[in-house]
């Protein structure tokens, strides 16, 4: 980021091309909707975009990127939940299994159990604390460290290792059925 | 599942340390040192195991390709914003833009903020500007991309 300021060595255009689908894919998995995960990767970019002067060296990017992201999800996800909304979506959750068979075209059993489990999978992410949610999807998905993720969410290291733990502790209960 | 008294690995630091075992993160002394502890604690085993099935379980999980307009539309956010922001922009972020590219766009902001003698606003005047930034930055983007190769700091 240093060198995007700097404009030696690097550039928006490269920073985008490296981390978009990264920030994408976290925010996807964040608030379960590509649409709105889109659109509020746009709303990272653009203030990596607008704050490439005042970036911190000292700070890692990728850390304050996913921190960005994390809390521009974190903020999503409470304002729909106050809109009653994620009601709405443990449903949709809940029920994605009929509406998204019922969306495609092949009836093939295995396609049926396949959409389950995915179904599965998300309602159980989707029910974790959020501060979990988003640990459990960086450290899965994103592959980030315990240091790193600690710095994205602001709390110490071994409290993300507690966290971390309870949250698969969680996920093993809930989806234990499917191993 | 049956529920076994917690082991001492499955919090604080160590609680970490069989997390990365379980993803094989680990490497060397510790890896070697976690199975040696695996193999003996049953509780641990049952983590492992567990853990183990619940991320290829997630695994499956994945997320849809991101939309082949993503770019533009970003483009497009980063055009819209305030004007005087973006020449702030400009001027600060590439210092050692060449005298003659200011000199351009001062030019051109100039002929934008000129009052209008023309009945006719200065429509084109805009869209020249924009033009003109537009290939500023793609100067910009190009000269950088360049020399690019450092990795992103994970
Ligand atoms: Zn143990």
């Amino acid at each position: 980021m240093l060198r995007v300021r700097e404009g030696d060595s690097s550039s928006f255009a490269l920073l985008l091309s490296r981390h978009r689908a990264p920030v994408v894919n976290f925010l996807f998995r964040m608030v379960q909707n590509q649409a709105v995960a889109e659109e509020l990767a746009q709303e990272v970019f653009l203030r990596v975009y607008r704050a490439r002067q005042t970036y911190e060296v000292s700070a890692k990017f990728t850390t304050w990127l996913f921190r960005i992201a994390s809390r521009l999800a974190l903020n999503w996800l409470r304002d729909t939940r106050k809109e009653k909304a994620q009601a709405s979506l443990d449903r949709e959750v809940a029920d994605g299994v009929a509406w998204e068979v019922a969306d495609r075209a092949p009836t093939v059993e295995h396609t049926l159990v396949k959409e389950a489990r995915m179904a599965e999978i998300r309602r159980a992410i989707a029910r974790l604390p959020e501060k979990q949610r988003a640990a459990v999807l960086m450290h899965k998905y994103q592959e980030m460290g315990y240091a790193q993720i600690a710095g994205v969410l602001g709390c110490s290291e071994p409290a993300i290792k507690s966290l971390l733990f309870r949250a698969y502790e969680t996920l093993r209960g809930r989806l234990s059925h499917m191993g | 599942m049956r529920h076994l008294a917690q082991c001492v690995m499955q919090s604080g630091d160590e609680a970490g340390l069989l997390l990365d075992y379980c993803a094989g993160r680990l490497s060397g002394e510790r890896e070697e040192a976690m199975r040696r502890h695996v193999a003996l604690c049953e509780s641990c085993r049952q983590v492992v195991e567990g853990q183990q099935s619940l991320w290829s379980a997630l695994d499956a999980w994945e997320a849809p390709e991101v939309s082949a307009g993503f770019d533009q539309a970003l483009a497009r956010r980063i055009e819209t914003a305030p004007f005087y922001q973006r020449w702030l922009e400009y001027f600060s972020w590439k210092p050692a833009l060449s005298a003659v590219a200011v000199a351009a766009a001062l030019l051109a902001v100039v002929t934008l903020r000129e009052p209008a003698a023309a009945p006719v606003p200065a429509e084109a005047d805009v869209a020249d500007v924009e033009k003109l930034e537009q290939a500023l930055e793609d100067i910009e983007i190009l000269t950088v991309l360049n020399t690019a190769g450092q990795p992103a700091q994970m």
